[in-house]
């Protein structure tokens, strides 16, 4: 049975009355009163129809131009034959959210009621060859099938596989009907299922069946961890929001517990949470340090998946630093600026160098210009990243100035966030710092650059800044600890390691890796087989499971775990899901591997054109000389 | 489109014709017309008193024509010769059967016109008119060969072939012989033509036709209506049959043509067209049949 992809040039056919009524006009009789038959010829008979009965004579080049028309009418309908014999191509897109896990009073989940859904809506489509698409955060392929029991075990394959375990936070409809209709042949239709209200914008050609239930539910959603060592506290802190997505005031049970051995865990502390409707309470709770915790909710409600959260113990990060600062005003006030931002000042070993001593300078290569020095280059240790702040103090003979701005602030860099130099004086030499073409300006004034940052190949930053303390009041405003802090957070953010071992499902991971073990590094996630990453110096994982996860070097000498928790309130609010069917199908339908004779019925219809042209013209010289083309 | 011709009606045509008779003449033949007691001397001996030629007395002779004076004077037989007087005549056939009044056409009328300038060319020129109308049953003489009551006698309602040879009609013995008639039944020419000239001083047929007929017919569908039978044919004309009809035409004219060469008779050829709008005298003039006034 053919398909048509453009069906109404099927009413190009309604042109064949026409055609023929045109043809018996044309062809009727008229009247013609003359005096007498004598010089009629006798035997010229009529070539088409007339009312007097007679022996039948076929109008060949209508039936000619009938079949002609006919067959350019279903060329412009795009018609489809083939192997598929009328299989419909459906993209099923199954929504992973993890609301598709809500189960009612009597277990049945979304998901379930989604499957059978889905099972009735391909029913009534006859034969159908369904593209499978998962929408998560990212779309991902699984596979067709052209049966129910072929589909059945293909999504029970993908669940196992944990390809469809409804665990995302969220997901992204839209690229993963783009990628079903990159995977599936053109012109399919498409099959939504999920547990949220269709777009009012709905394509043409998608159904979308909404198969969310309204239930109450009560969910963790945010969780975090302090350190005990952080501050005066002994004990760690946990802190968990609870929200209540529903009508009705509840009392959460809140559980804390921390591990005891690989699956086992100890209860550790228990609290009724008052939350009013739709509330939203935070509760904090002392735990032991060093133990991973777990908080959950003691009443199971219609989503499990945000009863429970686990924390892990969150790193401790702490900057070392070096003050080599010869002025002491300037020295102090580093040091109180460090120190508020939470860095530990050593004399020491590896630590962020601050001073004001000069660069050491080294002679040119040779060839070079003999009386030009370069700055010596920071050691190449593998294992050493060493950033320094170079201040260069200004004394008389540098002939410093103060200026007192507009200051020009590279907004982009890591330095200038939340920095304001409105009424700062900053004293510096005309000429400001002595820059290199690479290097980054931070801030400058006009063309006087005042503070650079000098990237160097193994990821160090050396940063120059040129400041006369005698005539500056930078040192004084709170432009100074902002500036610290800024470079304190900086430089940690490029410590190998993570910076919180806590993390909330959506975000991505951020992993310093430099300078430690080039690589590869290795993930493990949980339902997901371990995956290799390369290059750094920094990694951003996505998390798109929850649970434990660690990622480390490939020879185990450095790992770092860290936990994703579900925390999504909107993932949570299962007044959210509706249960509603939208969109229609479109009619023009197409399917893998038919044959489209369009082109061919052209070719054959030009044919048949050629020969009515010839019969036409055969017929004109026959008429001159044999009385006429009689087809 | 060519803007279509009005005709005037068969009365209105047949007084024009007289109107335009007027300025013409009836040729008299070679061979005089002969009638009797006429007023015009005759080109052959008669019985007038105008002396012409003597010949020798054969028997027979009207012996009161004897020149007993010459006898006396030469001892020979002779009979004195005097002029014909005679008074000539034309007959005028005209075809009055339907197929001369074709619907749409000018043809009914250019009959008229022509009929009505030569009854009027003749009496013109001295003859005697009389008017014949040709149906099925034969000839039919018209009375009253002057005023309207010839011009209502002309109505083309007589269905059927013209019956030109009716013995019965009394043709005048050497009158002009002119026949009016589309020429469109089925007849050896050679009999009407034989009929007509036979006795007559001379002979004339004058073709009518309607511009329509004379030409080859369109190419399209038709449904042919015989006018005069009613009879219905079917046809798709394309140029083969609109050559077949051309062909047929030229082979009837040349039938009828052929005819009256051997008669001595002339065979004029005309359409509407050569009374409307002007009379064209040219067809005429050639068959020697009219002359100005």
């Amino acid at each position: 049975m053919p398909v048509f992809a453009l069906p109404l040039a099927l009413f190009a056919l309604s042109a064949l009355p026409l055609l023929a009524a045109v043809y018996f006009l044309s062809s009727r009789h008229q009247k013609r009163v003359v005096s007498s038959l004598l010089l009629w010829p006798k035997d010229a008979l009529p070539k088409g129809g007339g009312r007097k009965a007679s022996r039948f004579r076929a109008p060949w080049l209508l039936l000619l131009e009938i079949l002609i028309l006919v067959l350019l009418a279903l060329a412009a309908a795009a018609p489809m034959l083939g192997l598929a014999a009328g299989r419909r191509p459906v993209c099923v897109v199954l929504d992973d959210r993890v609301s598709l896990r809500a189960h009612d009073a009597s277990g049945a989940s979304s998901r379930a009621r989604g499957l059978a859904a889905l099972l009735a809506e391909l029913e009534k489509a006859g034969k159908w060859e369904a593209f499978v698409v998962i929408a998560g955060p990212r779309p991902l392929s699984v596979g067709s099938a052209q049966t129910p029991e072929a589909l059945k075990e293909l999504i029970g394959a993908a669940s196992s596989q944990s390809k469809w375990p409804c665990l995302a936070e969220s997901s992204d409809v839209s690229a993963a009907l783009s990628l079903a209709g990159q995977t599936a042949p053109p012109g399919a239709v498409s099959l939504v299922v999920s547990d949220r209200a269709p777009p009012k914008d709905l394509a043409q050609g998608v159904r979308w069946l909404s198969v969310g239930a309204l239930l109450p539910n009560l969910g963790i959603t945010a969780a975090a961890r302090g350190r005990a060592d952080d501050g005066l506290a002994r004990d760690d802190r946990v802190m968990v929001e609870l929200s209540n997505f529903s009508a009705a005031p509840v009392k959460a049970q809140v559980v804390v517990e921390r591990a005891d051995g690989a699956a086992s865990f100890v209860k550790v502390s228990e609290a009724a949470v008052p939350i009013a409707a739709d509330g939203r309470e935070t509760a904090v709770f002392k735990a032991p340090p060093e133990s991973t915790l777990r908080v959950r909710l003691a009443v199971p409600d219609a989503l499990d998946e945000d009863n429970a959260v686990t924390l892990l113990p969150e790193p401790r990060r702490i900057l070392k630093a070096k003050v080599e600062v010869g002025d002491e005003t300037l020295r102090q006030a580093v040091s109180r600026a460090l120190l508020a931002a939470g860095a530990e000042e050593v004399s020491s070993g590896e630590a962020l160098l601050v001073s004001d001593a000069p660069v050491p300078l080294m002679p040119a290569a040779p060839g070079a210009d003999p009386k030009a020095k370069v700055a010596a280059p920071l050691p190449q240790t593998p294992q050493a990243d060493v950033w320094e702040w170079r201040i260069a103090v200004s004394g008389k003979e540098d002939q410093p100035k103060a200026y007192t701005g507009p200051f020009i602030l590279q907004r982009g860099h890591a330095l200038t966030r939340g920095l304001l130099l409105d009424g700062v004086v900053w004293g510096a030499p005309p000429a400001g710092v002595a820059a290199q073409t690479d290097d980054e300006e931070v801030v400058g004034l006009g063309d006087r650059p005042l503070l650079v940052d000098r990237l160097f190949p193994g990821g160090e930053h050396r940063l120059f800044m040129a400041l006369a303390p005698d005539l500056s009041t930078l040192a004084e405003t709170p432009a100074f600890p902002v500036l610290i802090a800024n470079l304190a957070d900086w430089r940690l953010a490029h410590e190998p390691g993570l910076r919180r071992a806590n993390w909330r499902q959506g975000e991505s991971v951020r992993v310093a890796v430099a300078p430690l073990a080039p690589g590869p590094w290795r993930l493990e996630a949980p339902g997901a087989a371990p995956t290799q990453w390369r290059g750094g110096p920094v990694f951003e994982i996505p998390t798109a499971r929850t649970g434990a996860h660690r990622f480390m070097s490939a020879d185990g000498k450095w790992a770092w775990p860290f936990q994703v928790n579900l925390c999504n309130a909107e993932a949570s609010d299962l007044r959210l899901a509706v249960s509603a069917a939208a969109g229609q199908w479109s009619d023009a339908v197409k399917t893998e591997g038919r044959f489209k004779p369009a082109f061919l019925l052209i070719l054959v219809a030009l044919g048949l054109l050629m020969l009515h042209a010839w019969l036409v013209r055969r017929g004109a010289a026959a008429s001159g000389s044999e009385g006429g083309f009689q087809a | 489109m060519p803007e279509a011709q009005l005709f005037p009606s068969i009365p209105a045509a047949f007084a024009r014709g007289r109107a335009l008779g007027a300025g013409w003449r009836l040729c008299r033949p070679e061979s005089a017309a002969r009638g009797v007691a006429g007023v015009l001397l005759g080109k052959r001996p008669g019985s007038s008193v105008e002396f012409m030629d003597h010949r020798d007395y054969q028997p027979g002779d009207d012996i009161r024509r004897i020149d007993w004076a010459a006898f006396g004077r030469s001892d020979r037989l002779s009979i004195r010769l005097y002029r014909e007087e005679n008074a000539p005549r034309l007959d005028l056939i005209v075809d009055a059967t339907r197929s001369m009044d074709l619907p749409g056409t000018g043809k009914a009328a250019a009959v008229a016109t022509l009929a009505g300038m030569l009854l009027e060319a003749a009496q013109g020129a001295g003859f005697s008119p009389f008017l014949w109308l040709a149906g099925p049953a034969g000839l039919r003489p018209v009375r009253q060969a002057r005023g309207d009551g010839m011009a209502l006698a002309l109505d083309f309602a007589e269905a059927g072939t013209p019956r030109i040879v009716d013995r019965a009609a009394r043709l005048g013995a050497g009158s002009v012989r002119v026949l009016i008639s589309d020429l469109l039944w089925p007849v050896a020419p050679e009999l009407v033509v034989r009929h007509l000239a036979a006795g007559a001083a001379s002979a004339c047929v004058i073709q009518v036709m309607a511009q329509s007929e004379a030409e080859p017919p369109k190419v399209g569908a038709v449904r042919l209506h015989d006018h005069e039978s009613g009879e219905e044919r079917q046809i798709h004309v394309d140029a083969a049959i609109a050559k077949a009809y051309a062909d047929n035409l030229a082979a009837h004219r040349e039938a009828w043509g052929a005819a009256c060469r051997c008669r001595g008779a002339q065979l004029v050829e005309v359409t509407e067209t050569a009374c409307f709008p002007d009379f064209q005298c040219e067809p005429f003039l050639r068959a020697r049949l009219l002359e100005p006034r």
